[in-house]
This record gives C-alpha cells, sequence and structure tokens, in this order.
C-alpha cells in the first residue's frame, strides 16, 4: 500500500471535489432561489477559463489580476443574461427555462469556438506556485493544488458569513424559500434574483479561473464539466447544498483516485484473486471471443475509464435506491 | 314538452355526427388519408429522381441523403411525442437513436437466411430490430428515470445518456469504441417475403431508400394514430395537468412510462434506417450534441403540433446539409435561442397562429415586412462577420480571403470589410429595435385572433 | 379554546357500513406544525355534506388527505368501506372517488370535449391502450358529449379550455369530476369568486349531476351551504366542533365563537 499515492491523490481529488462544488452550489443557489436549473452554469465555467487566459496569457496581466476581475466579469454577464433572457422566458414554465438556458450554452460553444479556435489554450500554473509544497512518501503534492484548496474554502467561509451573518444573507435565505412575503415586504425580489444569479455564475467562472491550469481549456469544457455537475446535483439531492457538498466530494476524490491509478478491472480482479489465493483460469488474458463480448471489454477496461463513467453509474444507483438523493428534500 | 333529459339526449344525437368529424386536427378523415397517399407519393418521387433533377428541373437529393433525412425526421417525430405530447423535456434520446444503430449493424451479419425459412432474408425488416433494441432500453432506464417530471427528469435523461456515449468509447470491440461498428451491404437480391426476388438489390442506395421510406411512412402513419388513442391522449393531458390525471384514474407514472417506451420505439426504428444507410453507427450517434438536434429540430419546428418536428428537421438538414458553411451550428443555436424567447410556438405555431390572418395581410404587410427586411439586413452582416472571424481562426494566415456561404470573396486582412459588415449588422438591429413595437402589436393581434 | 366549547364537541364515531367516506383520528402534521388534530367523521352513502371553517382552517388539507395527495401522520380513511390510507391518488380514484379543486384544474390545451372524454376513459375501461381510436368510439363520444350539455358548455364544445370564462372552468371542472361511475363527489370551493347569478346556475348544476351520489362539499357561501347540504362538519383549527343539521349547527354557541371569534369572549 503506497500511502504517499494514496494522501496525495486524495488531497488532488479534494481540490477537485472542491472546485466542483464551487460550480454546483453557484447552480443550486439559483435553483433554490429561481426554480431554474441553468443548464448554462458550466459555460460560465468555461467563460471564467478563457477570461483568465485573455486577461492572464493575452493581455499579459498576471493570473492574480484575473483571480479576482474575471469573477466580476462573469458575474455581470450572468446578470445581464438573467434581466433580459431569463426573466423574459419565466413566464413560460420551468421547462421552457430550461431549453433557454439548454440554447444559451450551446450558443456561448460555438460563440467561444468561433473567437478562440478549437484548439486547447495552454496555460502554465504561475510561477510563484509552481513546485511542490511537501511530499508524502515519495508523492509530491503541488502547492497550485493547495492554493486551490485555500482559494475554495475561503470562498465557501465567506459566503456562509455573507447568508448567515448579514442582513443581506438574512434576506436572500427567506427569499430563497418564500419570495412572495420577501416581495410584500417591500423588498426587491427581482433585483436579488439578478444578484443571485450574478453571483451563482461568479462562483463557477472562479472555479473556471483556478480550475485553469489543470483543466484543458477548449470549447467543449462546459460539455464535459456540465454532466458532472448536474449528477453532482442530484446525486446530492437538488436543492440541498449540503448534499451538493458531499456529492461533489465523492465525486471528485473518486474520479481522481481512478484517473491517477494505472489499474485496469482485470489486474485489480487478479489482485483479489491473489489476495485470496485462487487459482483462476480467467487470469490469463481474455482469449479474442471473449473481448469480443462487452465482457471482455468490461474487464479490460482501465481505471481510467470507470472514472469516466463512475459519476453517472453513482446517479444510476441513487435513483433507483434513493431517488431524493443522499441529502434532498421532496421536491416542491 | 320534453324534459331536461330528453332535451339533453336529442340534442346529443345532433352531436354524434359532428363528433366523428371533428377530430384534433380538425381535418376530416377523408383529407387526412389523402396526405397520407400524397406523403406515399413524394416518397416514391424521392427513389426514382433521387440524385437527379425531377421533372427536368428540381434538384433532388440523393437517395443516402435523402435516407439520412428520413432518419432523422423520424428521430424528431419520437422526440416530439416525449416533449410535444408528452411534456417531457429530455437531454439523452440519441441513446435510443444510436442502440437501435448498433442493433441494425449486429443483425445485419445475420441477413441472409435467418431461421433456414427459404426465399427470406432480413434486409427488410433491419429498422425493426432497432426499434426492438430502443424498446428494450426505454423499457429498462425508463423504470427508473420517468419517476419523476420535468427538470429532474431532463437532468436524469442527460446522464444517462453521458453514460452510454462514455460507455461506448469504453466497448472498444463491441460497439467499436470512438469509430463505431460497420458492416458492408453485400450483393445479395433484395427479396420481398412470400412474394419473391426483386430485380432489386440490397448494396444499391436507392433499394435502401425503398426499405426506409416504406418503414418511415408506416412510422409516420403510426405515431398520428397514437394521438388520437386512449394512450396518447392521457400523454397530452399528463403534460397539460399530470397531478389532475391521477384523478380521473390513471397513474401519471404509467402514462409517462408508456410515452418513453413509444418514443424509445421509433428512435430506435430511426437509428436502425440510418445505420442501414451509413453502413455503420458511431459513438457520435449517442452524443448529447444529437440529442440536442432532436430538441432542437423539435422546438423549432414547433412543439405539439404534427408537423413541428417534420418542419424541424428539414429546417436542421438544410443548415447542415445545403447550406456551405461549417459555422451551421451557429446560426442553429442563435435561431433556437432567438424562438426560445420570443416564438416558443415553432414555425409550425406561427403558421397556424396566422392563418386566420390571412383575410387581413394588408395590416401585416408593414410591421412584418419591415421586421422581416430589417432580419435580413442584421443576418447578412452577422453571418459576414462570423465567416470572416471562423476564416481568420482556420486560414487566416495564408489566405486573407474568406468565402461567406461561398457567395463573394472579401478579404479579412482589410478593417474597413470588418466595419461595413458591423455596421450593416448594427443597422438591422436598430430597424428591428425601432419596429418592435408594430410587429409585437401585429403579433398579439394574429394570436388573439388565432385563438378564437 | 375554552372548556365549554370542548364539552360540545361530537363523540367519535364508530365506521359503520354505510359510510361513503369514514375518517378516524386522522391527523396531518407538517415537520412541526400539527393542521389537522384527530379528525373523526363519517359521510352517508348518498349525504350531502358540506364543510365549513373559517380561511386556514384545514379544509383543503383534509380534502387532500382523503384523495390521498397528502400522507396521513395518524390515522386512517375508508371510502366505501376500503382502507384507503396508503392508496396513491390514482388508486383511490378508481374505487370511485372523484374530487374538484379550488384553483381551477383542467387541461388547458385540449378541447371541452377532449376534457370531459378524459375524465370517462378509466370507467368505460379504455385502460393505456394504444389500439384503439378514440374518434371511432361511439358509446364515449355520445356519452362525453351528453354531460357537456349537462354542464351546459355545449356551445363551447371544441373551445380549448384554456380560453374558457372562469365560471365556465369551473362548471367544465364539476364536468371532469361528475365523469365515469365516480359515485362519491368531492368539490373544493365549486362556487369560489362567482357573482351570485353564475352561483345559481352552478349550485343547480350540482344538484342535478351530483342526484343519487354522495356529495362532499367545502364552502364559503352560507346559503349555498344551508340549502344545499343535509348535513353541516364545522372545521377550526384542524378540529371539527360541529358535524350535524344545518339547522343545528346554526343554532350551535360553539360555530358562532368560532367564526365570531374572540371578540365574543373579550366582550364578556
Amino acid at each position: 500500500m503506497d500511502w504517499g499515492f494514496i494522501t496525495v491523490t486524495l488531497l488532488d481529488g479534494l481540490a477537485r471535489g472542491l472546485y466542483y462544488f464551487l460550480v454546483s452550489a453557484g447552480l443550486t443557489l439559483i435553483f433554490s432561489m429561481m426554480g431554474v436549473l441553468n443548464f448554462a452554469h458550466a459555460s460560465f465555467f468555461m467563460l471564467g477559463g478563457y477570461f483568465a487566459y485573455i486577461i492572464a496569457q493575452e493581455w499579459g496581466l498576471t493570473f492574480w489580476i484575473a483571480l479576482p476581475a474575471v469573477p466580476l466579469i462573469v458575474g455581470a454577464i450572468g446578470m445581464v443574461v438573467e434581466r433580459f433572457g431569463l426573466r423574459h422566458v419565466h413566464k413560460f414554465g420551468h421547462v421552457a427555462e430550461l431549453i433557454f438556458t439548454f440554447g444559451l450554452a450551446f450558443l456561448l460553444q460555438e460563440f467561444v469556438k468561433l473567437v478562440f479556435g478549437q484548439d486547447t489554450k495552454p496555460y502554465a500554473v504561475p510561477e510563484v506556485l509552481q513546485g511542490t509544497l511537501f511530499t508524502v512518501g515519495d508523492q509530491p503534492f503541488g502547492s497550485y493544488r493547495a492554493f486551490m484548496i485555500l482559494v475554495s474554502i475561503s470562498i465557501f467561509i465567506g459566503l456562509y458569513l455573507l447568508l448567515t451573518r448579514t442582513r443581506v444573507g438574512m434576506i436572500i435565505q427567506a427569499a430563497l424559500t418564500h419570495p412572495n412575503t420577501v416581495s410584500n415586504l417591500g423588498h426587491n425580489v427581482p433585483l436579488i434574483f439578478m444578484a443571485v444569479f450574478g453571483v451563482g455564475t461568479a462562483l463557477a467562472a472562479l472555479a473556471g479561473v483556478i480550475a485553469l491550469p489543470t483543466d484543458a481549456l477548449q470549447p467543449g469544457s462546459a460539455a464535459r464539466l456540465g454532466p458532472i455537475i448536474f449528477v453532482i446535483i442530484v446525486v446530492g439531492g437538488l436543492g440541498s447544498l449540503n448534499g451538493a457538498l458531499v456529492a461533489s466530494m465523492i465525486i471528485g476524490i473518486l474520479t481522481t483516485m481512478f484517473d491517477a491509478s494505472q489499474l485496469s478491472v482485470f489486474s485489480v480482479m487478479e489482485a483479489v484473486a491473489n489476495m485470496l489465493g485462487i487459482e483462476w483460469s480467467l487470469l490469463e488474458r481474455p482469449t479474442y471471443e471473449l473481448r469480443r463480448l462487452m465482457i471482455g471489454d468490461l474487464i479490460m477496461m482501465s481505471t481510467k475509464q470507470v472514472g469516466a463513467l463512475f459519476p453517472y453509474l453513482l446517479m444510476v444507483l441513487i435513483l433507483i435506491f434513493r431517488p431524493q438523493g443522499l441529502l434532498g428534500k421532496r421536491e416542491s | 314538452m320534453t324534459t331536461t333529459s330528453e332535451r339533453t339526449y336529442i340534442n346529443a344525437l345532433d352531436v354524434r355526427k359532428k363528433n366523428i368529424r371533428f377530430n384534433p386536427a380538425g381535418l376530416p378523415v377523408g383529407i387526412q388519408v389523402f396526405m397520407f397517399a400524397m406523403l406515399a407519393l413524394i416518397l416514391l418521387g424521392g427513389y426514382f429522381s433521387g440524385g437527379e433533377l425531377a421533372f427536368g428541373f428540381l434538384p433532388v437529393p440523393t437517395h443516402t441523403l435523402l435516407s439520412q433525412s428520413l432518419a432523422i425526421i423520424l428521430f424528431a417525430m419520437s422526440y416530439n411525442m416525449l416533449l410535444g405530447q408528452g411534456g417531457m423535456l429530455s437531454f439523452g434520446h440519441a441513446v435510443y437513436y444510436g442502440f437501435g444503430g448498433y442493433a441494425v449493424v449486429y443483425m445485419a451479419y445475420f441477413f441472409e437466411a435467418p431461421f433456414g425459412l427459404p426465399g427470406f432474408n432480413m434486409a427488410p425488416f433491419l429498422p425493426l430490430f432497432g426499434g426492438l433494441m430502443g424498446v428494450i432500453l426505454a423499457v429498462i432506464l425508463g423504470s427508473f428515470s420517468t419517476r419523476r417530471a420535468g427538470t429532474v427528469f431532463a437532468m436524469i435523461s442527460l446522464g444517462l445518456g453521458q453514460l452510454a456515449y462514455s460507455a461506448a468509447a469504453v466497448f472498444k470491440n463491441s460497439l467499436g469504441g470512438e469509430d463505431g461498428k460497420s458492416f458492408a451491404r453485400d450483393e445479395h437480391p433484395f427479396i420481398i417475403p412470400f412474394i419473391g426476388e426483386t430485380d432489386l438489390w440490397f448494396y444499391k442506395n436507392d433499394t435502401i431508400y425503398l426499405i426506409i421510406a416504406f418503414w418511415f411512412l408506416i412510422a409516420v402513419i403510426l405515431i398520428f394514430l397514437f394521438s388520437r388513442t386512449p394512450a396518447g391522449r392521457l400523454s397530452n393531458a399528463v403534460r397539460d395537468n399530470e397531478e389532475r390525471v391521477e384523478f380521473i384514474g390513471y397513474s401519471m407514472r404509467s402514462v409517462r412510462y408508456l410515452v418513453f417506451i413509444g418514443a424509445g420505439f421509433f428512435a430506435g426504428v430511426a437509428g436502425g434506417m440510418s445505420a442501414l444507410a451509413f453502413e455503420s453507427t458511431t459513438q457520435s450517434d449517442l452524443s448529447n450534441f444529437y440529442s440536442g438536434v432532436a430538441l432542437m429540430a423539435v422546438f423549432v419546428g414547433g412543439a405539439g403540433f404534427f408537423i413541428g418536428p417534420i418542419l424541424g428537421a428539414l429546417i436542421y438538414q438544410f443548415f447542415a446539409q445545403v447550406l456551405p458553411s461549417t459555422l451551421y451550428e451557429l446560426y442553429l443555436g442563435i435561431i433556437f435561442l432567438v424562438m426560445v424567447m420570443f416564438a416558443p410556438q415553432g414555425v409550425a405555431g406561427i403558421i397556424l397562429m396566422h392563418i386566420a390572418f390571412v383575410k387581413r395581410w394588408r395590416k401585416l404587410l408593414i410591421p412584418y415586412g419591415a421586421a422581416i427586411i430589417a432580419t435580413m439586413v442584421a443576418v447578412f452582416g452577422l453571418v459576414v462577420i462570423a465567416e470572416m472571424m471562423h476564416h481568420v481562426q482556420i486560414a487566416g494566415a495564408s489566405d486573407p480571403n474568406a468565402h461567406p456561404l461561398d457567395w463573394f470573396s472579401i478579404d479579412t486582412s482589410l478593417a474597413f470589410n470588418w466595419i461595413w459588415a458591423g455596421a450593416v449588422m448594427l443597422a438591422g438591429l436598430v430597424g428591428l429595435y425601432l419596429i418592435r413595437k408594430q410587429v409585437s402589436e401585429a403579433w398579439d393581434q394574429a394570436r388573439e385572433t388565432g385563438d378564437a | 379554546m375554552s372548556e365549554a366549547l370542548v364539552q360540545q364537541t361530537q363523540a367519535a364515531p364508530r365506521p359503520s357500513g354505510n359510510a361513503a367516506i369514514a375518517l378516524q383520528g386522522v391527523e396531518k402534521a407538517f415537520g412541526r406544525i400539527k393542521v389537522i388534530h384527530g379528525v373523526d367523521l363519517e359521510i352517508e352513502k348518498g349525504e350531502r355534506h358540506a364543510i365549513i371553517g373559517p380561511n386556514g382552517a384545514g379544509k383543503s388539507t383534509l380534502f387532500h388527505l382523503i384523495t390521498g395527495k397528502y400522507s396521513k401522520s395518524k390515522g386512517n380513511v375508508f371510502v366505501n368501506g376500503e382502507d384507503v390510507t396508503h392508496m396513491r391518488p390514482f388508486e383511490i380514484s378508481r374505487m370511485g372517488l372523484s374530487r374538484s379543486f379550488q384553483i381551477t384544474n383542467i387541461f388547458a390545451n385540449m378541447s371541452v370535449f377532449e376534457n370531459v372524454r378524459c375524465g370517462l376513459l378509466w370507467a368505460r375501461g379504455y385502460g393505456y391502450s394504444f389500439w384503439r381510436l378514440l374518434g371511432f368510439e361511439k358509446a364515449l363520444n355520445d356519452e362525453a358529449a351528453q354531460i357537456v350539455y349537462d354542464i351546459g358548455l355545449e356551445a363551447r364544445m371544441h373551445t380549448p379550455a384554456g380560453v374558457l370564462s372562469y365560471a365556465e372552468q369551473r362548471a367544465l371542472e364539476i364536468g371532469i369530476t361528475i365523469a365515469g361511475d365516480n359515485d362519491v363527489i368531492m368539490l373544493d370551493e365549486p362556487t369560489a369568486g362567482m357573482s351570485s347569478s353564475e352561483t345559481t346556475q352552478i349550485v343547480g348544476l350540482i344538484e342535478r349531476v351530483t342526484e343519487g351520489k354522495t356529495l362532499v362539499m367545502v364552502e364559503h357561501d352560507m346559503s349555498v351551504v344551508f340549502n344545499l347540504a343535509d348535513r353541516i362538519s364545522v372545521l377550526v383549527y384542524g378540529e371539527i366542533i360541529a358535524c350535524d343539521t344545518p339547522e343545528k349547527v346554526r343554532e350551535s354557541r360553539a360555530v358562532q365563537e368560532a367564526y365570531l371569534g374572540a371578540a365574543l369572549e373579550e366582550e364578556h
């Protein structure tokens, strides 16, 4: 057992799970408040990455300028989208809102393709954060990953304090469940909606910025991340922030571990069989005939491929055995 | 003096005659039959003049392109069963399409003499195997994904679609991974069951078109009839008011499940058709993009209307196959978003809305005419700029001349070109903005007249 | 409530064989908030029963509990003698219980005729069939048309339900509710928001179409209640404080106090 490997991979997974949570928390906030499931949420993540790329790389301003600036810019874009797009389709119902955000996601992807091209934009970790922070065993843990964890956690603490300790936060919490009452009390609920949408998209953009050096930036980024985020909120339970956190952690950590390990299902079976001291004829590399069937493909599947499938399998299992999600309340 | 109940009964007798005539499409049965006969004739015409000029001047697409179009139209119609009829938004419908295709590819290996029956081969029935696969998958996946409707259902379908797509990459041998699986249509004669051999050959594109067109016609008729059955009506009811359905004695879940299976069947048939035409099915047939195509086609065409998905699929085909531009996805995306915001009833809905207003076309002429001109101007500017940007991306360094829609040549290195194109686009948008009040008034009037 | 009022509360009845609807010790709590406190009620077959009470007393909640929309925190519900406490709404509906809604709940995109026909489908044995074409089902169509006549909407037979006027929609609501062989009809505020002439028409309609059936009605309009009902239950803060004939209920001090409220008590 290589404890160094396991620990570092766990920490890497933590970093990933945390920025997954940045995105899914914003999505959950928007959903809880406005009932809209923002299909384009991952697109704001992607926009965050691209804006950071422009600001930090093309315009030569550093990553440190991009870090605060990009969420503000994308948050502003989000508010515009809410004010002029979402609000307009709101009267057609939730399904129409979902279709609208789907169209938006699609269009944003095409737009990015047009302006930036299909290729992957390279981005290097900012110099001061390059290198390893510490090593466990002989496995190095990168400083940048630590930075990601630090930023994510600070944002969450800040948000938590904002929501629970300030007056604005109280109003937002109230508007989350009783928008009509809050409106009758004189607060400008449409403004609050716009602000929450902006904050949600800003969070996604922030995640896009910090994930930039670790994730490949290309127009398909949103299409890659999007389904995972939706799986996270379904698994965690729609509308539950805690559920989103738990699900983000599970999926982030496990997929990172699957990605990092060099195993295949076959080798795992082999190891287990060896541990149990079983002589198994199947240990021989599967014959061509066996490979042609799905079983063969399954066995030869690498854990990295399992990592790609894992979130969706988890979602299916949750849907069968616990449809309201891990920590979900009943859908209103 | 007649009693209340007698009077009611007598009036009901009058109504009885009207009942049979007034069916949901508003057209009498005779006209419906006539329209399907016309469809059959058009399809047959495609067989005879595929790839050539009909009546000497009308260019007809090739047989393969026709086959593919029919597959996409059927795919869109199956999606309409889900969305337009049942009110279920799915982001993973391509799963049934793709696996229908895989099923056909596999069955094609066995298309000679199944079960040892003489004078019989599988070829004409291949699309049905796609449908069978679609049903099996829909029964399995629908068992847990149709429990909830609306947003949750959409998310589940997205996840399942992604699961299938990723799985296709993993199963390299059985599903061919990213490249998919293919087969070759060999030199076998097309044998019509119980009638005998024909002069048609399986490997020829026009024979395949005939098989596909035949099943297409049958499928379209079945889908049309389905909406007039109790199950079809109930699916409309669930779309309108799912809670109420429970209080008339039906489980809304069961209704949704049933519609889901039906949609899966026809999607599978469509996928089978596509596999037959192209001799292969690839991973991209399962993709979320392709599911998105179904959604866009149905929505733009008009969800819930019978011809909606047909129009939408044809519009998609126009952009994807006819328009000489690689940016067709961008244009489709813009059209889609604009329609979601301003015309969610789709093209079919717009047409229907204006039928009653046709008599008063004079009123519409100025606002609509101005709006159309402004839109065309804006679109022209937009297309020029977009194509120029794309060109710069692709080949800007070597050749500065872009060719928007293969129409004319424009030098992307001259700043002036960018400026005037941008100005044109802006002018069009400004025009639209100025005329928007008159247009929306005319629009509202048309809608009210259409409703009454 | 004061001690005196508590003593006037009815003793809990035992379920008799002739009860169309019977509730025993039914309670409902949302989280920690108890909305229905131990309701016992029996409604006889063929009875016309009204449930009245101040706003927020829980009348609609009671309806939801009977028809299966809400789960019961405690207690049992019986319809025609069968225990329906854990059944889903569509199962209860198939047993002959049907309800209308306070907020009009119709199929907006379908015509009036089709709305009513949908209400008939299960009762006439069509199930989930996808092989029978409704256009050719003469008997079904005739019956649906008859109901449309009965509710007075024949002029709007093929109009989409969504464009009907409010009163017409309420009439359609009742039409869907009585379609099929439902012998227990529950109407939730059928005359809400209507003028007095519209009310008279609707009440006439209700009387006509519920002849021989059990009728349970939530109503605020006292003239409707006292004219139509055989018995009245008064629901206050989730408890039934009176269940008797209209005359006795009108005279009951408990009911008067509940409606006039604490003002009377303060005056003393």
